[in-house]
């Protein structure tokens, strides 16, 4: 069968472009994504009142170039390479303006002008329709699609636009006479940003994100290991009288930190040699989840693209949403065989894309188990933080003179209670290696402590059995009772053998005949008053005490 | 003379002689092009003499020209003017531009423009160049009805004050700064009604005393110089802006009509509980002849009154003289 351009209606134009563009928004995309194909460093989209212009600085386009974009469904692309590939992206503002001009300017060096009066177009199709609904016109008459291109799309042809009526390399897309309800859904400055960062490959943002530039090059670095490239383009949005750069829409302030997130995680999903890009992710520094839910864990990208939503990534998870919703990242496919699906909710079927999967829940369960490893390790230095403090408390009421053996005992409890937490907590080896160190240190000062009492208790007892017989049935119930004296007794002694033996030493009687000459000889006579005297004394207890 | 240009030979002439040499002496000192803000008309004349110096426009583009702004007027006007910046951004020759659709006044006051879609009026980039024209005879103020439907009345230099406010505001890019201000001799706003009745203070009401005796333009470009001059140098320093306005040049615009030139140098200086330094006395300028134009030059201004001052003729060695300059440029 043979078929003719008659075969093909013009009105394809207009049910395709309905159907592939439904939102005004994703003519901005198409056109964005030329440029980002054209290899663009800088773009620049200005959305006014009467107008649409997309800048860039790639390639640009000679005539040949031109001409071939206006080729429905054909593309010269390599859907492997560019986003744009399926050749009718061109026509994405059909419904959304009247007309399209397109100056370019590629490897020729000369600008060249394409325009499509699509008014003209709708207006013959509208005409036609209106024809159709009241049997004015047979099919043979329809027009079909070629004469309509024909009729309304020119392009100038090479030298009849001088060099200055577009001095630079790269395309300037001009979108005019746009539709008011197209215009007011475009001119809604944050939920344009919204839309085109996530679909265009945007830079990370340098001022706001602390490893903005640490995760470009990053990726950049791993994939050019792998000799595929990581694309990505500085976007300015003008929105009548506002303009702002536009960036991928992480911030430090997104994560429950004031200064800094985490360090961002960077893993390779690969399968042996094949290679299919790279996921990072930076987790919330606190255990929960992101408080801004567009960003709670992992979203799919290719060549700028989102791919499904967050959520879709959820399953790959082992534990699911519970530390997903505490990481935000990516996971930026560069491998040339896994294409997005038409509707871009998933990846084309077919067995790379079993493999990338297979390998995305590797990657995923170590971003779980960095996760569940900081869960550990953030409780874990929340319990050390108690027990250090319950430490320091046994330490602070530690007197290393106490008589009571009874307190003394009871320390030695909370002490091995303390003790025992730290050694389970070092035995637990899912947590980072500084806690670990953390929890031996507290154990070692809390076995020095442990050790003194014990010390301290051995003292006493000796001392207990050593007591002279003089001493007083009351200062032993006073012992025994472990009534604790507190403070120091401003008691005066009337010699220094009655000193020596309130402080427990044994003084038999041929020392205490010794005690009482020194007394007498050097004590008594440096003292000019009995008050001075009692301060002499009490002045040697002290220095025995300290010694 | 273009059909439906609203440029006199003497227009042409200050803008080519006057202000063009300031705009590049500014865009030199500043090491960038300037950002415009004003009311270039359709055909944006001044722009297209000034382009190698601009870089971002933002215009204001009333639908009919003189008459109080109406929805059932055309927009070709508009339509015309951001056809053309838009040819000039492609050109290269811009790097950006908005169009609003109104009188300043009432868009930069109301905050939003009379456009289908009521653009939002958004002021983002320090203005290095603005370039008003309040010589239609529009009486002041104008009236409109904002989102809520209240109706306001707007005054034509509540929207200088605001526009400095604005930029007061803004962060620091360029602190230098050239505002050019056109009004017609007739000018007889509610404002400047006001300041007759009640002057602010002894020094302008014996100004005001003096010019009792002269009648027509003579009397009343005198008044306007003395309204708008007393204006600036309230409104600068209020918003942190040291200013020098050079000598006011009378000229004949289209049919004759007697406009008034000012040319104020503005400096954005650190706040201070004084305000800015002003290095310019009010009466320094009020005491300067008016310049004007005879056979293609500048001249100093015979006239029936008591200035005495002969000034200089040079734009760009009219301000390098100043102490302002002196102090605050140099």
């Amino acid at each position: 069968m043979k078929l003719t351009k008659f075969d093909i209606g013009a009105e394809i134009i207009s049910i395709i472009t309905k159907g592939m563009y439904p939102d005004p928004k994703d003519a901005l995309r198409e056109y964005i994504q030329n440029g980002v194909d054209a290899g663009a460093s800088e773009m620049m989209v200005k959305i006014r009142q009467q107008s649409i212009v997309i800048e860039d600085n790639g390639i640009g386009m000679n005539y040949e170039v031109l001409r071939k974009a206006v080729r429905v469904g054909i593309s010269d692309k390599n859907p492997t390479k560019n986003v744009g590939f399926m050749g009718i992206g061109i026509y994405s503002s059909f419904h959304l303006c009247d007309n399209l001009t397109i100056f370019s300017r590629g490897s020729e060096n000369k600008p060249n002008r394409l325009q499509m009066d699509f008014g003209k177009m709708k207006g013959i199709l509208s005409d036609q329709k209106t024809k159709r609904h009241t049997n004015d016109i047979s099919s043979e008459k329809l027009v079909d699609l070629q004469t309509l291109l024909e009729d309304c799309i020119s392009l100038t042809e090479n030298g009849d636009l001088k060099s200055a009526d577009f001095p630079t390399k790269g395309t300037r897309v001009e979108l005019s006479g746009i539709e008011t309800e197209f215009y007011k859904a475009l001119s809604d400055y944050s939920e344009v940003a919204t839309y085109l960062r996530s679909v265009i490959p945007l830079k990370f943002d340098i001022k706001n994100f602390s490893y903005a530039e640490q995760i470009e090059n990053k990726i950049r670095e791993i994939c050019e290991e792998h000799n595929q490239t990581f694309e990505v383009v500085n976007l300015t949005l003008q929105i009548n009288g506002l303009t702002t750069p536009l960036y991928r829409p992480y911030k430090d302030s997104d994560f429950n930190r004031t200064d800094t997130p985490f360090e961002p995680q960077f893993f390779k999903i690969q399968r042996e040699r094949e290679f299919f890009g790279v996921a990072w992710g930076c987790l919330n520094s606190t255990r929960r989840i992101l408080d801004n839910k567009d960003l709670r864990g992992f979203i799919l990208k290719k060549q700028g693209f989102s791919i499904g939503t967050r959520e879709s990534l959820v399953k790959f998870f082992p534990n699911r949403s519970t530390y997903f919703d505490r990481y935000s990242g990516e996971v930026i496919i560069v491998n040339t065989s896994l294409l997005p699906n038409a509707s871009r909710n998933d990846l084309e079927y077919s067995p790379a894309r079993s493999r990338f999967f297979d390998a995305l829940a590797e990657v995923a369960e170590q971003f779980d188990e960095i996760a569940a490893k900081f869960q550990e390790t953030d409780k874990a230095n929340e319990q050390l933080s108690k027990i250090g403090q319950e430490l320091k408390e046994q330490l602070g009421t530690y007197n290393e003179y106490e008589e009571n053996p009874e307190e003394l005992v009871a320390k030695i409890v909370s002490i091995k209670s303390i003790q025992e937490k730290l050694g389970k907590r070092i035995k637990n080896k899912n947590v980072d290696t500084s806690v670990i160190r953390t929890a031996e240190v507290l154990l070692a000062d809390a076995k020095k402590l442990e050790h003194a009492i014990q010390q301290r208790i051995k003292t006493l007892a000796t001392k207990q059995k050593q007591k002279p017989k003089t001493k007083s049935k009351v200062e032993l119930a006073k012992n025994l009772s472990g009534i604790v004296v507190k403070g120091r007794e401003s008691k005066s002694y009337e010699s220094l053998y009655e000193l020596l033996v309130d402080m427990d030493f044994s003084v038999d009687e041929d020392l205490e005949k010794v005690l009482f000459i020194i007394d007498e000889m050097f004590i008594q006579r440096a003292a000019k008053n009995k008050a001075e005297y009692y301060e002499l004394l009490l002045a040697i207890q002290d220095r025995i005490q300290n010694e | 003379m273009k059909r439906g240009s609203f440029n006199s030979e003497h227009k042409v002439f200050i803008r080519e002689n006057w202000n063009k040499p300031l705009i590049k002496f500014l865009s030199k000192k500043i090491n960038d092009r300037l950002i415009y803000i004003g009311l270039p008309s359709s055909q944006a004349e001044d722009l297209t003499h000034w382009i190698e110096f601009i870089k971002e426009v933002i215009a204001f583009q009333c639908r009919e020209y003189g008459k109080p702004s109406d929805s059932s007027q055309s927009r070709a006007g508009i339509e015309a003017l951001e056809e053309f910046l838009s040819r000039l951004e492609r050109e290269r020759k811009l790097d950006n531009f908005i169009v609003y659709d109104g009188y300043l006044e009432e868009v930069v006051l109301k905050g939003f423009d009379n456009s289908p879609n009521n653009i939002k009026f958004e002021q983002n980039s320090v203005i290095t160049l603005y370039n008003l024209d309040f010589c239609n005879d529009i009486a002041s103020p104008i009236e409109y009805i904002d989102r809520n439907g209240d109706k306001h009345k707007v005054y034509k230099f509540d929207a200088i004050r605001s526009l400095l406010r604005i930029q007061q505001g803004l962060s620091h890019v360029s602190d230098k700064f050239l505002f050019l201000l056109t009004i017609h001799c007739s000018y007889k706003g509610a404002e400047l009604q006001d300041f007759l009745n009640n002057p602010p203070d002894k020094q302008i009401a014996e100004y005001l005393a003096t010019y009792r005796h002269l009648t027509g333009h003579e009397r009343n470009a005198r008044i306007i110089r003395l309204f708008i001059c007393y204006q600036i140098a309230r409104y600068f320093p209020d918003h942190n802006f040291s200013h020098k306005i050079l000598p006011i040049i009378k000229y004949k615009g289209l049919n004759g009509t007697p406009l008034l030139h000012f040319v104020i140098l503005g400096t954005k200086t650190q706040p201070s509980a004084q305000g800015a330094p002003v290095y310019q006395p009010l009466n320094e300028v009020l005491d300067q002849k008016f310049i004007s134009i005879e056979a293609e030059e500048f001249v100093n201004l015979d006239s029936v009154l008591m200035e005495k001052d002969i000034v200089e003729l040079d734009p760009i060695r009219l301000f390098t003289q100043s102490k302002t300059y002196k102090k605050l440029w140099a």
